[in-house]
């Protein structure tokens, strides 16, 4: 029954002829896995299952919350630090439940299963910007060749002094063992340059033919289609063409493709929970 | 916007339409969890760990969410974001016009 969750393994890949699956490689479904022993499962399932379980009875307690009379009365008053207070009775799961994770990330340290969790933390700590810094400086430090990197690289520059930031990413860029890694991080890198008012002329000419290139020379890796986005629209998503064929996974690992629904109408919906 | 998703879908499941969603949680797990409570049971898409930066959002040019494309059933890019009641008259539109050409 042993399976291994690759969320964050799960890398994107995309062959050049651009047929490839796109909605990352085989996902780390287990649908009713509840029921499995504990035992059966890897620390980092076991930690990923206590958070969102925490996280749902967070979102249900807020809703409780949010039908009290206290509550609504601060809400019509706009009575801010009334709702700050309401608020902080009930904790985070950032706050109560993931601290928890670092220290059991100690006890597989060094492991893939150590990386796991850490960048777990790291992508949901949220607010919680220490907690983020300390799986950081443990990822830096032991899992540099990581092919997970590439999730978090837009968030660093928020959790990290901007020049650490852009130090660990320009050694990625170079240095990442993993193709995908490199071009995300130069392209990372790229974009926050022609964003930072302060980079000169020289380097933002230099940004300009790094983008150029990925957009050229690598139109089928995330951040080529991302940079190509707006020309696919222009080209293919115009009001009268016949909507592209996308091919990827249902939202529990299955193989899914626009395609399995011809002959209806189809709404498409691009949606996240937030 | 998940209310008004669940009546649509609900009103038209007999009709030969379908909701495709295209997910930009990078959390699954949590995403099933949230799907239940919200009784979200149309199909989507992973955009992949990557979430909103994932592969069928950046193929798709997307910068903004919710985006919608309404597609006819020669799959044909009729209308694009229209929500609300808007997307339902746009959708029962293009069913009927199925329907007058199957019975031509």
């Amino acid at each position: 029954m042993k399976t291994t969750l690759v969320l964050w393994g799960a890398l994107v890949l995309l062959s050049p002829s651009g047929l490839a699956q796109e909605g990352s490689a085989p996902l780390p479904v287990r649908e009713g896995s509840k029921a499995l022993p504990e035992g059966d499962l890897s620390t980092f399932e076991n930690l990923h299952r206590q958070f969102v379980e925490a996280k749902v009875r967070f979102s249900e307690k807020l809703k409780q919350l949010r039908t009290t009379d206290r509550y609504r009365e601060a809400l019509k008053k706009r009575d801010m630090k009334t709702l700050r207070a309401l608020m902080a009775e009930v904790p985070r799961p950032e706050k109560s439940v993931l601290p928890g994770f670092l220290e059991q990330a100690k006890q597989v340290e060094g492991s893939e299963e150590e990386a796991k969790i850490l960048f777990y933390v790291l992508s949901n700590s949220g607010r919680e910007r220490e907690l983020s810094k300390k799986a950081f400086e443990r990822l830096a430090a032991r899992h540099f060749k990581s092919k997970d990197w590439g999730p978090v690289l837009r968030a660093l520059p928020w959790i990290l002094p901007k020049d650490r930031a852009k130090a660990f990413i320009a050694r990625l860029a170079k240095e990442s063992p993993h193709a995908e890694i490199r071009l995300m991080a130069q392209y990372v890198a790229a974009t926050s340059t022609l964003r930072n008012r302060k980079a000169s002329k020289e380097e933002k000419a230099e940004a300009r033919k790094i983008l150029d290139e990925i957009k050229t020379k690598h139109p089928d890796s995330l951040p080529g289609l991302s940079l190509n986005g707006p020309k696919f629209i222009q080209e293919h998503l115009q009001v009268g063409m016949k909507a592209p064929e996308i091919v990827g996974h249902d939202v529990y690992g299955k193989p899914m493709k626009l395609s399995d629904f011809a002959g209806r109408v189809v709404v498409i919906d691009f949606w996240g929970d937030w | 916007m998940y209310p008004h998703e669940r009546s649509l879908v609900k009103k038209l499941k007999n009709k030969p339409f379908t909701l495709v969603g295209v997910n930009s949680d990078p959390d699954l797990l949590y995403l099933h969890e949230r799907m239940k409570a919200e009784n979200i049971t149309w199909p989507s898409f992973t955009n992949g760990p990557y979430g909103t930066s994932g592969p069928i959002a950046a193929r798709w040019g997307v910068r903004g969410w919710p985006t919608i494309y309404i597609l006819d059933h020669k799959g044909v890019i009729r209308f694009k974001n229209l929500r609300g009641k808007r997307m339902e008259e746009a959708v029962e539109k293009l069913l009927e016009e199925m329907a007058e050409k199957q019975g031509n």
